[in-house]
């Protein structure tokens, strides 16, 4: 990439950013500044919240539309919506719905090996949908999080569709992911901050609980970003990134809450078992992307 | 095949020379604007009223539960229209000559038509949730809380029906003409009304006795198992259903293709 091109792509960049915090930033300091708090606010008001996650999206079609970069939905540089589902593509939409599933059961193995104590039989009774359909949980919540999944979309197209492809134009794959990881955990600061993900009891807060999202956001970031460049579309991304936000686990319902809050005291080490499957799947992403870049 | 999505969306973007994009875009901000101005929480007293449960009811709330379920039913209605629209477009605006000119195969012309409809039912079902959402947020909570919450529940339902319709209807479009499709549907609906007026008529309406919204959503309470189960795994059937009549309409119309060149 020319030097014109790097700071034109820069100045590109620095808009979208402007925009996509702004606009996120705007929501959510409207719900902290009301008075409001994480684990205090009702459900719904939560999911109120949530629909700053569009604010990526809004963002990218604002770039767009003040660079006159275009709307193209296919191809090099467009808001990557086609759907391609030749040449084997069609298992990385497989990959974006399984996944999450398999890496949360994971995950809450190791944590119940490591602390069986957690387990709890009786927990599922606290389940919403009844314990009947416990088995089915995991594909309940993968369909209805896969249809409903215009949140999640709405930041994927902004961080995978319009972030992410300029940064490793302008930066490089490592520094990019890397950034890129950085920049999306920021991005959550404020909700980190009023306890949103990790609560508000844990020591360092809020600074570590921001640091470990940024760590989280990087390597979901290196997944989904393989994920959007394997698939030449933005959708396994969304659909990855909705199912993972749905937490499709059936092993999550027999951790006790009460014994986990009694074990751990609110410290973020109750945090650390589930994103290690994150970490190692990340690795792998990463190695299957320089293989396959290598090839090509 | 980005093409001919885009030809379908100009189509149905139109109306009076106003785009509908910006319309449901407006709507919508307009929608969340007002919905948090007047929140269910207002404590105004002119705005209290007590239902016959002696609950008290915000009317702010019932206002926007209404205009809720009122765009729901509009939504519905506008895109069950697109169905018989996309279908007879291009005969109507006098375009099939061109469209067999175009370097596009027959499959990929039909499926244009499925995968519009497909894409038009999830931007439907992702802005139903948007307004659910925002209703939901400041509802106080009782009996309104409790309707837009039965009306939330029935979203995945709702678009699941549109498909399940889009799956019917488009074959017979696609394969009769618009004149034939709509007396054989107007013909199927009428039936479907007849049988209801009968019913009506002579069947046991007991249950029909002392039936409101609040009998409504207590039987969605008693029955949130049946409606989850409903919400997960019907979406799948009608994927499947939908898939299934792409392809037969496919192979029919491959069929009677073949039939004309063949003599």
């Amino acid at each position: 990439m020319h030097t014109t091109d790097k700071k034109t792509e820069r100045n590109r960049l620095l808009l979208y950013l402007i925009f996509s915090f702004g606009l996120a930033w705007a929501a959510m300091l409207a719900f902290i500044l009301t008075g409001h708090k994480w684990d205090v606010a009702s459900e719904k008001l939560e999911s109120f919240v949530g629909l700053a996650m569009l604010a990526p999206a809004a963002a990218n079609l604002l770039t767009r539309w003040l660079t006159k970069e275009g709307f193209s939905m296919t191809g090099k540089g467009s808001l990557l919506l086609g759907i391609d589902l030749k040449q084997k593509k069609w298992i990385c939409y497989g990959f974006a719905m399984i996944m999450p599933w398999i890496l949360f059961e994971l995950g809450y193995a190791l944590m119940l090996v490591c602390y069986p104590q957690l387990f709890d039989k009786a927990a599922p009774t606290q389940l919403t949908i009844g314990k009947d359909l416990l088995p089915f949980l995991p594909i309940l919540t993968i369909v209805q999080t896969s249809l409903l999944s215009f949140a999640a979309l709405g930041e994927e197209l902004g961080w995978r569709a319009y972030l992410m492809p300029k940064l490793i134009g302008v930066c490089g794959r490592k520094k990019a992911l890397l950034l890129g990881g950085v920049i999306w955990g920021l991005w959550h600061a404020p909700l980190t901050c009023i306890g949103h993900n990790f609560g508000t009891e844990y020591p360092g807060f809020p600074y570590l609980g921001i640091l470990l999202m940024c760590i989280e956001c990087t390597m979901m970031g290196t997944i989904l970003t393989w994920l959007t460049i394997r698939a030449g579309s933005v959708w396994p991304a969304a659909i990855m990134h909705a199912v993972n936000n749905g937490t499709p686990s059936i092993l999550a319902c027999f951790v006790s809450a009460d014994r986990m809050q009694e074990i751990f005291q609110g410290a973020l080490l109750q945090y650390v078992f589930l994103p290690i499957p994150l970490a190692i799947l990340a690795g792998i992403c990463l190695l299957l992307w320089k293989k396959e870049a290598q090839q090509m | 095949m980005g093409g001919l999505l885009y030809k379908e969306y100009v189509l149905v973007n139109r109306i009076h020379k106003v785009k509908l994009t910006w319309i449901l875009l407006l709507l919508t901000l307009l929608f969340i604007i007002l919905r948090m101005v007047f929140p269910g929480t207002m404590e105004n007293k002119a705005f209290l009223a007590e239902n016959e449960a002696g609950e008290i009811v915000n009317l702010l709330d019932a206002i926007f539960v209404t205009i809720y379920g009122m765009f729901l039913i509009d939504l519905f209605s506008l895109l069950n229209g697109w169905i018989g629209k996309i279908a007879s477009a291009d005969r109507k605006n006098k375009i099939e000559n061109y469209m067999q000119a175009l370097p596009i195969t027959g499959h990929t012309y039909l499926a244009s038509k499925y995968i519009f409809l497909l894409a038009a039912a999830y931007i439907g079902l992702s802005l139903s949730c948007i307004w659910y959402i925002s209703c939901r947020a400041f509802c106080r909570e009782g009996i309104m809380a409790e309707i837009v919450e039965m009306l939330g529940s029935f979203l995945p339902i709702w678009a699941v029906l549109f498909l399940f319709l889009a799956a019917i209807e488009l074959p017979f479009y696609l394969l009769l003409g618009v004149e034939r499709a709509k007396q054989i549907l107007t013909g199927f609906l009428l039936l479907l009304a007849f049988i209801c007026v009968g019913y009506f008529l002579f069947g046991d309406m007991s249950w029909i006795a002392g039936f409101d919204i609040t009998v409504l959503v207590s039987w969605c309470k008693r029955h949130n198992t049946a409606i989850v189960l409903l919400n997960g795994f019907s979406p799948v059937f009608v994927l499947l259903l939908y898939y299934g009549s792409y392809r037969l309409t496919a192979y029919l119309v491959q069929k009677e293709v073949d039939h004309a060149y063949n003599g």
